[in-house]
């Protein structure tokens, strides 16, 4: 029983390095501020009162909302009064989501979460004005508890868990392998430039079933440590892939990268630049 | 202390999710024990407490459902809004998913009119209201002006894979993409005499 509470202890309250918040923070504030950019053109159609909902020709909040969400965004990204700006984003994002459900999109609901989540995060600490200005002052700053990034780590194995039991069990093209086919072929969501690449039956189930066992895997993978930075590269690059060939979902599939970021720690980020540079010295030293 | 509500508050953020992506199956596992038993207080007071993680999941915005692609479409499916006039003379409106938009449009201020066409397509109230800002935009921006806003519902089946590798058509040449629906919405009168 100790050993348990012992391991409980270590897994939720040791210590990490905080920078991996910061790189949390940097992606989702610019993936929120082109987000907010993207809306600027069909603002007053989806969320003002003589758009889509209501002819009544009043003021409202709606343009000075998105004027500050675009302020807020670039304040959350450059980390200037990081946590406040993640609550007032919350409280944009919300309202926005609530005042035009038609509207909605489903990275709106993850912003949500990730601006929630953040709130408990030590976003300012690092690569942001805020732990600039605290090391001017000499503020000492301890490193977070593992419990502040658990959380979101929790919830992103669930998203994978839980989606991947919905597709196996909604739709027989994922057992069958021909999901990836249908995505392909339709007209208003694929922008795949070949889609008679995926006529082959090698092609989409490798695809369709490789995708699934991607996502399907790492709730369970990325607790082992000796593999999580490969199952969160891979699953990274297949976000990317996602949001480059498939259209109306980019912001979506990059949210869920963004949220990937939290499964890595900086020392991996470390070990990455510490065997790039013992390449680039080898391939530069004379045989 | 501390820590012990910390690790509370871990397990209601899983509650919350959990809750927020139960399916139809999953609920009815926790509640037909509960309604047999509905007459007691406690039961009652047992249902409202699971009730309680998805009032939480709401508050904090953790009630996502994570659907992510379960269910796909063997269709194509689009909505087409033209603007037009009792003499037949018709605009197509330059709004979002045609597919002279361009790159921009397409990949950046387009993002949501999938999801949004989705959304709208087969709710009468929200395509008049729709409609209806479609006309306040463009009604006079052409001359003739436009009198009603018309909604054409495009349908077009997807061939099964082994069908489309045979053919080298994944589009049936016998069925086209064809007009399933079509409904008109009137533009206000008093706007089109000024």
């Amino acid at each position: 029983m100790k050993a348990l509470s012992a391991q409980v202890d270590r897994f939720f309250f040791d210590r990490f390095d905080g920078r991996i918040c910061a790189a949390f923070r940097i992606s989702t504030g610019g993936l929120m501020l082109l987000w907010t950019l993207a809306n600027g053109p069909n603002w007053c159609r989806d969320y003002c009162d003589d758009g889509m909902l209501f002819p009544t020709q009043s003021w409202s909040w709606v343009i000075p909302a998105w004027f500050a969400m675009v302020a807020l965004s670039i304040s959350y990204l450059i980390g200037w009064k990081s946590k406040w700006c993640a609550v007032a984003l919350y409280l944009l994002h919300e309202q926005v989501l609530v005042r035009n459900q038609m509207a909605s999109n489903a990275e709106q609901g993850m912003f949500r979460m990730q601006l929630f989540y953040a709130f408990f995060m030590p976003i300012g600490e690092h690569f942001s004005l805020d732990g600039r200005n605290r090391h001017r002052a000499n503020h000492w700053h301890q490193d977070p508890e593992w419990w502040q990034l658990r959380t979101i780590q929790f919830h992103c194995c669930l998203i994978y868990i839980i989606g991947s039991l919905n597709k196996w069990t909604t739709d027989v093209a994922w057992q069958n392998g021909d999901a990836i086919y249908y995505a392909m072929m339709h007209e208003e969501w694929a922008k795949w430039p070949w889609p008679k690449f995926f006529y082959q039956g090698w092609a989409t189930k490798t695809a369709t079933w490789g995708s699934f066992v991607a996502e399907a895997s790492f709730g369970l993978l990325c607790w082992v440590r000796d593999v999580r930075p490969f199952v969160t590269t891979l699953l990274i690059l297949f976000h990317i892939t996602v949001a480059l060939t498939l259209d109306h979902v980019g912001f979506f599939s990059m949210a869920m990268a963004c949220n990937l970021l939290c499964f890595y720690e900086w020392s991996d980020f470390e070990k990455l630049r510490n065997r790039l540079s013992l390449l680039g010295e080898r391939s530069a030293s004379p045989a | 202390m501390r820590k012990n509500l910390i690790l509370i508050f871990i397990a209601l953020n899983i509650a919350a999710v959990l809750y927020s992506n139960q399916t139809a199956t999953v609920q009815g596992w926790w509640q037909k024990p509960l309604r047999e038993y509905w007459n007691h207080a406690w039961a009652r007071g047992l249902n409202q407490a699971i009730n309680a993680f998805g009032t939480y999941a709401n508050y904090v915005g953790l009630n996502q459902q994570s659907a992510m692609f379960a269910g796909i479409s063997r269709s194509t499916y689009r909505l087409v809004f033209t603007g037009l006039r009792d003499d037949g003379w018709n605009y197509p409106l330059p709004i979002e998913l045609r597919p002279d938009r361009g790159f921009l449009n397409r990949n950046f201020f387009d993002h949501k009119a999938a999801k949004f066409h989705l959304n709208i397509m087969g709710n009468h109230d929200v395509l008049r209201r729709y409609a209806a800002y479609l006309c306040r935009t463009y009604q006079f921006k052409e001359n003739p002006y436009i009198q009603s806003i018309q909604v054409q519902w495009i349908y077009r089946e997807i061939r099964p894979r082994e069908e489309a590798l045979l053919t080298g058509f994944h589009f049936s040449p016998d069925s086209p993409a064809h007009v399933t629906q079509t409904q008109s919405f009137p533009c206000p009168v008093e706007k089109a005499v000024k």
